[in-house]
């Protein structure tokens, strides 16, 4: 009898927690009625300026389509994967997500974005940029707009060059080691006060963006041209990670040093990074800014130049009843021209210091762009490789991040470090 | 003793014990139904908060640890048997080594210096004035986030202007790559593991040593018994007990740990710090390979088990009552 009553209990706090779960999932913010629809947006998007001029332009549309209501909703971009994947297990899906192209591969395998009408995919075929539109390609299939294209490319400090007797950037490797071994000040314990190049360690995106950028300035590829096989063991691969651990074994760049802080601080001369970090260096330099140069990723002979493309994009989630709606507001924001020529997504992303990736945009805004900086950027979008977004991208990435790390601290050499990231890859892209 | 009150409180009212005596087994059981339907019913949010939070989780993640699962859509669970548990265990996998050993180089680490620390300063808070000033000092890091301890503790192993190696080199010594060098990044995670836990182990263990009496100290202090002698023989015996349970609990806690390493190393350089709560973070909601993670889970909720009755054991083999 206890027992029974137990497991009435039991049974009963069962049901309770299923019920309550049942509860959480579905509805979310969408709210309908037969004339009204609010469609939800979320972003990484939720700092100023980023979080205002989304908001600018939501409000613009929410004005003008009273039936067809746009909230935005952000976290921080760490965060970002991590939600998507919690609401959308949880039934709390948002109508339109913003997302990084490499989790592209990720989110078309678990089915997580809609396909895009024909004419979108038309629009972002042909008026976009060869970088955007890979960045957003997942085995032939596109999975959204392209909101925002990052190539790479060399920033230099010009002052500390210019301190060290050097009056021009690197245009090759052997320069880089060259210009980094004169810059490069040490104080009496063996301390780098001044790094001649700066590597960073610790974040997946500042090891291996630099590592591909310089090994596509080599001659060499992430992976075969048909997506199957880790490509980077290779003698370009090989080249690229020696001459980073060279730079390392001089001395002249050490990846303890935060180079986030330390290059704004001049206290680095010459780092590999991508077109957003101007407008990081704008704000945290002021006038030291004009102290910055910028030249494409220089590679081992005079004329080889490198870089890496990635990108974000919005897609509409294939749980959303309101996809036709959801189209619509992107189709507006990302393809309609606004006042001023380009797009309203296209002179946003200008008004945060990122490159558009609608060549129109870019030209339709050029008067406004007139910081030779941006120009590095603006032309790897044509040569740039795109990062590959297949399904197990992070897992690539982050295995390719270790195995550089490694050889930077001298746990592992360059054929060993290369050919284990290469064979993990192999299977990771088979599996996929 | 509980009967006893049944009976009285049936007898109690309106004089009906004589009325109602023939029945009294009956009336008992009924009783008891209903004192037990009452008392699930007060247990019931606790069983319901139990279910839904770790009863539910536990079983999904047996079921996830036997599949492939990438994430958003639960109709796409596919089931894979113990494939998930052969890809982990390969050899080839850097789960087993370095992550495993990581880990239980991190805990042992921590737990160790924690343990030696607290005992040694509990030992002497215990004879200071100001006693709850001083407890609270050492409580401090627990109430402090840990993205602040660990980004405090980075600055300071900074290898250039930090202050440890302003320190050495002002010694006249060269400068130590705390967290860049892949020997010393983990023994420098493990030291503020240890520095950061100290706190919650000083309180329960001051709290141990204010039960030992202080008349065998009085006894053995008229035997000629030094502060050591005393230490040894009195205090660290009497407070087995306590140092059980703050072994017990430090060691689980730095099995399960990871958000120090996230904040100070990001696990890196390499896998050098990389720990299996890490690990199966990454997997999870960075790879989508849940599959995988929960099967790393299992693995660790499988160590953590075999730890415990060891020390259980262990503590028991000397005599010591842990119930």
């Amino acid at each position: 009898m206890r027992w029974g009553t137990a497991g009435r209990a039991a049974a009963l706090a069962t049901a309770a927690a299923l019920a309550l779960a049942s509860c959480s999932t579905g509805g979310g913010d969408r709210t309908t009625d037969s004339d009204k629809v609010t469609l939800t947006v979320l972003t990484h998007y939720g700092n100023d300026p980023l979080k205002s001029g989304l908001q600018k332009m939501v409000d613009e549309w929410n004005k003008n389509n009273p039936s067809i209501q746009v909230k935005t909703q952000a976290v921080t971009y760490d965060d970002l994967l991590q939600t998507i994947t919690v609401r959308q297990t949880g039934g709390k899906a948002p109508d339109i997500i913003q997302a990084y192209s490499l989790w592209g591969g990720q989110l078309e395998r678990a089915r997580v974005l809609a396909e895009p009408p024909e004419d979108i995919q038309q629009d972002i075929k042909t008026n976009y940029s060869k970088a955007a539109v890979g960045s957003v390609t997942v085995d032939g299939k596109i999975l959204g707009y392209p909101t925002e294209v990052q190539t790479y490319a060399l920033f230099y400090n010009k002052k500390l060059l210019a301190e060290a007797g050097v009056t021009e950037p690197p245009k090759t490797w052997d320069e880089i080691a060259e210009v980094a071994a004169k810059v490069t000040k040490r104080d009496s314990k063996g301390n780098i006060q001044v790094a001649g190049f700066g590597l960073t360690s610790g974040w997946d995106s500042a090891v291996v963006h630099p590592f591909l950028s310089l090994l596509q300035a080599a001659g060499g590829q992430f992976v075969s041209d048909d997506g199957t096989k880790a490509a980077f063991n290779s003698p370009a691969g090989k080249a690229a990670l020696e001459f980073e651990k060279s730079l390392i074994d001089a001395k002249v760049a050490d990846p303890a040093i935060n180079v986030l802080q330390a290059f704004p601080s001049e206290k680095v001369a010459m780092t590999i990074n991508a077109g957003w970090w101007i407008g990081s260096l704008k704000t945290a330099m002021k006038d030291k800014y004009e102290n910055v140069g910028v030249v494409p990723v220089p590679g081992p002979k005079p004329g080889d130049k490198g870089s890496l493309a990635y990108g974000f994009f919005m897609g509409v989630n294939n749980k959303s009843p309101h996809k036709d709606e959801a189209w619509q507001f992107l189709k507006w924001m990302n393809a309609e021209k606004g006042p001023d020529g380009a797009t309203r997504m296209g002179s946003f992303q200008y008004s945060i210091g990122t490159i558009p990736g609608r060549p129109a945009d870019s030209e339709a805004l050029a008067d406004e762009i007139t910081d030779p900086n941006y120009q590095p950027f603006t032309e790897a979008l044509e040569y740039a490789m795109p990062e590959p977004n297949g399904r197990n991208g992070q897992k690539i990435k982050t295995t390719l991040q270790k195995s550089i790390e490694g050889v930077w601290t001298g746990t592992q050499s360059v054929d060993e470090a290369l050919a284990n990231a290469a064979e993990q890859a192999d299977a990771l892209l088979s599996s996929g | 003793m509980a009967t006893v009150l049944h009976e009285n409180e049936q007898r109690s009212p309106r004089g009906g014990a004589s009325r109602r005596a023939g029945s009294v087994p009956s009336g008992m059981a009924k009783a008891r139904r209903r004192e037990a339907i009452v008392a699930y019913a007060f247990l019931s949010p606790s069983l319901l908060f139990f279910a839904i939070f770790l009863i539910l989780p536990l079983i999904f993640a047996v079921v996830l640890a036997l599949s492939a699962w990438g994430g958003f859509d639960l109709t796409q669970i596919e089931f894979v048997g113990l494939d998930n548990f052969a890809e982990i265990l390969n050899p080839a996998s850097t789960f087993v080594a370095p992550i495993l050993v990581n880990t239980l180089v991190f805990a042992a680490g921590s737990v160790v210096l924690t343990l030696v620390a607290s005992v040694v300063l509990a030992n002497a808070i215990n004879r200071l004035r100001f006693q709850g000033f001083w407890r609270t000092l050492y409580f401090l890091p627990i109430v402090t986030t840990v993205a602040a301890v660990g980004n405090i503790w980075k600055y300071l192993y900074e290898p250039s202007g930090g202050l440890i190696n302003g320190v050495l080199n002002a010694l006249g010594m060269s400068s130590v790559r705390f967290l860049a060098d892949p020997d010393t990044a983990l023994p420098s995670v493990v030291v503020v593991q240890a520095w950061a836990s100290l706190g919650t182990a000083i309180l329960i263990l001051t709290a141990g040593l204010k039960n030992i009496p202080e008349t065998y100290y009085e006894a053995a202090e008229l035997d000629g018994a030094g502060s050591w002698r005393m230490f040894w023989n009195i205090t660290l015996p009497l407070l087995r007990p306590t140092l059980l349970f703050v072994l017990i609990t430090q060691v689980i806690a730095g099995l399960q740990s990871f958000a120090l390493i996230i904040v100070m190393t990001g696990g890196g350089p390499g896998d050098a710090t990389n720990v299996a709560g890490f690990e199966m973070y990454q997997q999870a909601f960075n790879f989508g390979m849940w599959g995988i993670a929960s099967a790393m889970a299992l693995v660790l909720f499988l160590i953590i088990f075999a730890i415990t009755l060891l020390q259980l054991w262990l503590f028991r083999q000397r005599g010591e009552e842990t119930s």
